[in-house]
């Protein structure tokens, strides 16, 4: 390398058209081959859901949150019915609790499975991206048996959920889960294993656990890095059946650098998030009570909210997903509702994550913290 | 000792391949070709209109104002003509949710696109009727 | 990183009100610890946060528009030792009020920080880079999530919906 070459930077613009790069796009300052500057790019996917949540009675508001991210919608939608039962004090009867909590797990790893394919694919490994999507489907049949949907499923309502379970979804959920508990031994062994997986993510993107804190990271990033924070276990909520059963939260301790993750480590951990979350449903569906599936009461009281503030929080895939709601007397429609998506954190980490690493790094420290534009655009 | 390591190796090999050749492709040959759709499908609508009250709850549940009603159009008692609006329908299901009197359901027809806008505004007789047995489909064939 | 002992909020509330007179706590049901906070002690109260608590959480900052030029900054904080959240709540008056920024304290602020300033037009004294982030530059100085913009109510109409009970008057007009 001639001496003039480190002299001299290059701005690169990975998006918004590189395929990997949908809706995104960060501006590199390159020298040489080493990134010294990453100027992450938001604002592609803006459609203003924060606005629109104020002109959205309390019914329709969760088929905005729930479009923010189509791949956890079960998961994405919740905080906002929390807020809501929340402000009108709404009672959600038992089986509609252990439902709930059973299709977002569903929603958890048929997610975690789309973040795995694609993340193979950003590596280079092309084969690893159409497996995990194969077995995907099973989920989304049974999300489109459950509810109708295969992505927009809008299956949570204030006071309870909308479409019950029979036997034929309880029958795909369980050719869903049984393909998953068959094949994932296997395919991540493969992956893992690979000498050029290992080579591609070791001691990339390392950061340690009070750095990750500070840059607002949670979920898996934080899990890897040896800390237990898990809203399921801290904040158990009463609406949902997470407390009706006994399961830790998954964590991933690495030997060579404690205390710290790189993309490696994150891995690791969002594999055995997948494991924890098909235990969580093999645990509660022989708990599913019977009876009815959503209070009577519910829509009456959820047409007109009394004044009041609330904030609802829910362990999402990539991490801790909010919704803090303020209504006035009366109102239909909330008078100020503000989203946290948890990749609007770890999408503006990269500003620190990647200075230092080489350009072809990039890509591997972006899909290691799981993002979707979807929840930083909002 | 290395010949029938490499026989075995042939054998696996053979065996995925023919598990392979033999099974089924994942993908469906769409435009010949389609999967069966559940029954909680939410596809286009029908509007039962021997049912309707003309309520208006629909129109109201609507997250996207998708839905119109025409009241002076009475062909029973209390009923109203519906016009929908696919361009903006998102399928939620919050209408059907509403319906309390059976008079607006979904099926199972799913390929709606059309090649003209006004084609997806579906007036009064195109909401009431199904032009096709949701389960007959023009590949005719269903795996 | 040392475990310290759990703090209970109601003496966490304590120990800010006995730094920072100024302060108010008022611990909630839900291991929820509401703070009022005078808006120019709000770097300090962060600062002692970061301090004493050593898994703060920086969860957001964002601002509620209370009409007639006057506006609420929430922050909130989570921590997982002390199974508690932080509410600290600012009021500021105004048409462009500012505070002073804590994103050199917990750099996951600072897009927050950037995000409300271009939705509501509060300042942040110190922060590095107030450019756009969510918004294409023709909005630029509108600060769409004020009450006066003034939205696109077409299908608000067509539905015969009513319209969210603060009374538009000026503002971006949208059409």
């Amino acid at each position: 390398m001639s001496p003039d070459i480190l002299d001299e930077t290059t701005e690169v613009w990975f998006g918004p058209q590189h395929v990997s790069a949908h809706g995104w796009a960060a501006k590199l300052t390159l020298v040489g081959d080493y990134v010294v500057e990453c100027d992450p790019n938001a604002g592609y996917f803006h459609r203003s859901a924060e606005k629109c949540l104020e002109f959205r009675n309390f019914r329709q508001g969760s088929l905005i949150m729930e479009r923010l991210c189509m791949l956890e919608a079960f998961l994405a939608e919740y905080p906002y019915i929390q807020a809501v039962e929340k402000i009108a004090e709404l009672e959600v009867p038992e089986r509609a609790k252990v439902m709930r909590t059973i299709m977002m797990e569903a929603s958890r790893i048929h997610s975690l499975q789309f973040w795995w394919g694609q993340f193979s694919a950003e590596l280079g490994l092309f084969a690893m991206l159409l497996w995990p999507w194969v077995d995907r489907e099973f989920f989304l049949d049974t999300f489109e048996e459950l509810s109708g949907s295969r992505h927009a499923v809008s299956y949570s309502t204030p006071g309870g959920v909308k479409y019950d379970f029979n036997d034929k979804v309880l029958k795909k959920l369980d050719i869903a889960l049984e393909r998953f508990e068959d094949r994932m031994p296997m395919m991540r062994d493969m992956l893992m294993g690979s000498p050029t997986f290992r080579a591609r993510t070791e001691g990339i993107g390392q950061y340690t656990l009070k750095q990750g804190l500070k840059f607002g990271l949670s979920g898996p990033p934080i899990k890897a890095c040896g800390l237990p924070m898990d809203l399921r276990k801290d904040a158990p909520d009463p609406n949902l059946a997470y407390d009706m059963i006994d399961w830790e939260v998954p964590v991933t301790e690495s030997k060579e650098h404690p205390g710290e993750s790189d993309a490696y480590d994150r891995m690791v951990q969002r594999f055995k998030e997948m494991e924890t979350s098909v235990e969580i449903i093999r645990k509660l569906l022989p708990l599913v009570p019977e009876g009815p599936i959503i209070d009577s009461k519910a829509r009456a009281k959820a047409n007109r909210l009394p004044e009041g503030e609330a904030y609802g929080r829910v362990e999402g895939t990539r991490g801790i997903s909010t919704l803090w709601l303020k209504t006035t007397d009366k109102a239909q429609t909330p008078y100020r509702a503000k989203i946290r998506g948890p990749c609007f954190n770890s999408y503006y980490s990269l500003k620190h994550l990647v200075p230092g690493a080489k350009f072809a790094d990039f890509i591997v420290v972006f899909g290691s913290l799981d993002p979707y534009p979807g929840w930083w655009d909002r | 000792m290395g010949f029938f390591r490499n026989l075995g190796d042939i054998f696996q090999i053979l065996r995925h391949i023919f598990r392979q050749v033999m099974s089924r492709p994942f993908t469906y040959f769409y435009p010949f070709e389609d999967r069966e759709y559940p029954e909680t499908t939410r596809g286009r609508h029908i509007h039962v209109r021997e049912n309707c009250t003309a309520c208006m709850q629909c129109v109201r549940a609507c997250p996207v104002v998708a839905i119109s009603i025409d009241k002076s159009d009475k062909r029973y008692e209390k009923d109203a003509a519906l016009y929908f609006d696919y361009t903006r329908c998102i399928f939620c299901g919050l209408c059907v949710q509403a319906c309390r009197f059976d008079a607006l359901f979904h099926t199972q027809v799913v390929d709606i696109s059309e090649g003209e806008r006004e084609d997806l505004l579906y007036g009064p007789d195109k909401i009431e009727t199904l032009d096709r047995d949701p389960l007959e489909w023009r590949g005719r064939r269903f795996r | 990183m040392s475990e310290g002992a759990p703090i209970s909020a109601a003496t966490f509330g304590r120990q800010i009100v006995n730094k920072f007179p100024g302060v108010e706590c008022i611990p909630k049901e839900d291991g929820i610890l509401e703070c009022i906070v005078p808006a120019d002690k709000i770097r300090d109260v962060v600062g002692m946060i970061d301090e004493e608590i050593h898994d703060a959480f920086p969860e957001s900052v964002f601002g509620v528009d209370l009409q007639e030029d006057k506006y609420e900054l929430i922050y909130i904080f989570w921590s997982r030792t002390n199974r508690t959240q932080y509410h600290l709540r600012v009021s500021l008056e105004g048409s462009n009020p500012e505070v002073e920024t804590v994103c050199d304290i917990f750099p996951g602020m600072e897009w927050h920080e950037r995000e409300t300033h271009e939705m509501f037009g509060i300042g942040f004294k110190g922060h590095p880079d107030l450019r756009l982030l969510l918004l294409p530059e023709e909005l630029e100085g509108k600060f769409p999530l004020r009450k006066s913009f003034v939205t696109d109510r077409a299908r608000l109409e067509e539905a015969d919906r009513t319209p969210p009970k603060p009374n538009a008057t000026e503002g971006g007009a949208s059409e």
